[in-house]
């Protein structure tokens, strides 16, 4: 039996149904879970992606509303008895907020100060074994991703920066200048345990050929539905879980 | 530094919606689900405060530069209130003009509010605007922040329930930085300008 994943959708995610499709294309049970379904229901899950988007319209900061909900105290409490827990732009947001990534914060882009929609290369770190949704990725793997936010910078004190660095918790970042300002070009960043990662860009939305658009290539030989570079990270993930099943059992 | 450089003051303008506040309406259930029961109502006003020199200019001149700007202010759906800190020539006379809408409520001045805003925030682009676009060539930089204010049992709320309600929900700590204060008189565009302020921030 795959894994089973709920893919959390607040008032204003946007992005569930392709971040299903991706985890579904990983070989995972994906399902949309609604912020107003019994959030102990939760529990029933292996691992949660907080998808992109807007949720409760972004109102007083990027995430914070959804924060307080009841479904992300449960999926706080499971993260911490080691589940999966995979946070996509709003949803890195959401997971910043509620504290799930320790002393950060994403606040508004600099020094732009404005709503980012561009396409952007990302570099996975080069310790691959250092999050659960990196594991496995050759070393210094560039993936391209869409990249789609007005609050993206990831920020925080010097020093916590500087035991991110000294723990390795930035698991990605960006080729070259950060388009949002973000203190050491942090593009994903993971928990302590390694289980959870809050990443800015989207990987589902370049998850696939057909969605590949920058090379013209797209419909050229192949199948246009086949996964392809940034759904590695939803690979790493089928993995990890397949991996935790299996010390478990 | 010579004795004939300009003197400089601040011009702080809150925008406020005229409309239905949806943010602030959210924070409102969002605190009451948190643990304050008793708040009855929150309102959020836009802070902008405006480092000026003075060129000579009236104030009530750059406040109307302001407002028909539309960059900071939308008059179909915002109010503007400002206040003069540390004003060279005391306060100015705001004229009822027809191109600017005077605020028709009464406002009660709420005891204490509380003032959010981000670490490292950068407006250069928006003063470059100001001034390059529209005219506001004595503006030498601004900062913005949100200030929310708490009401419960018709009254306001404590500095206090401000501030828990600031850690719970109105302030992110890793990002934002708060300043709980009286809230300042302020007038709004066409009303009789409150005394200037000279006061040092």
């Amino acid at each position: 039996m795959p894994p089973r994943v709920a893919v959390i959708v607040f008032p204003g995610t946007n992005s569930e149904d392709e971040t299903v499709d991706a985890c579904r294309d990983a070989g995972m049970d994906a399902r949309l879970f609604w912020w107003s379904e019994d959030a102990s229901l939760l529990r029933r899950f292996d691992a949660f992606v907080l998808a992109g988007g807007f949720a409760h319209e972004d109102r007083v900061r990027a995430g914070a509303i959804a924060a307080k909900s009841s479904a992300v105290s449960v999926i706080r409490e499971e993260a911490a008895r080691g589940k999966l827990v995979l946070g996509i732009c709003n949803g890195a947001q959401v997971l910043a907020e509620s504290g799930m990534l320790g002393d950060i914060a994403i606040a508004r882009n600099l020094p732009a100060g404005h709503f980012q929609c561009r396409y952007v290369d990302v570099c996975a770190d080069s310790d691959s074994q250092r999050c659960a949704f990196t594991r496995g990725l050759p070393a210094g793997s560039v993936f391209r991703m869409a990249l789609a936010h007005g609050e993206g910078r990831f920020c925080g004190d010097g020093s916590t920066f500087d035991e991110l660095e000294a723990a390795r918790r930035i698991v990605f970042r960006y080729v070259g200048e950060a388009p949002n300002g973000a203190m050491h070009r942090a593009a994903g960043i993971c928990s302590e345990d390694g289980n959870v990662l809050g990443l800015m860009p989207h990987p589902e939305r370049t998850a696939w050929a057909f969605n590949n658009l920058w090379d013209g290539q797209r419909f050229r030989g192949g199948d246009p539905n086949r996964t392809v570079g940034a759904h590695a990270i939803f690979s790493c993930m089928a993995g990890a879980l397949e991996r935790s099943r299996g010390s478990a059992g | 530094m010579s004795a004939l450089a300009p003197l400089r003051y601040e011009l702080e303008v809150a925008v406020r919606l005229s409309i239905p506040d949806n943010t602030a309406f959210t924070a409102l259930t969002a605190l009451r689900l948190l643990g304050y029961p008793e708040l009855e109502r929150v309102q959020r006003e836009t802070i902008y405060s405006l480092q000026l020199i003075d060129s000579g200019r009236p104030a009530e001149e750059i406040v109307a530069a302001l407002t028909r700007a539309e960059v900071l202010f939308n008059p179909n759906k915002h109010e503007l209130s400002y206040r003069l800190l540390n004003a060279p020539g005391g306060a100015p006379v705001v004229r009822e003009r027809s191109a600017l809408r005077p605020s028709s409520e009464a406002r009660t001045q709420p005891e204490y509010e509380a003032v959010v805003s981000d670490n490292g925030d950068d407006c250069s682009r928006l003063v470059a605007l100001l001034k390059d676009h529209f005219g506001i060539r004595e503006l030498r930089s601004l900062s913005r922040a949100t200030a929310w204010t708490l009401c419960e049992s018709g009254a306001c709320a404590s500095a206090e329930r401000l501030g828990w309600a600031c850690a719970q929900l109105l302030c992110n700590s890793h990002s934002q930085r708060v300043l709980i204060r009286q809230a300042p008189r302020r007038s709004a565009v066409g009303e009789p300008p409150p005394p200037a302020a000279n006061e040092s921030r």
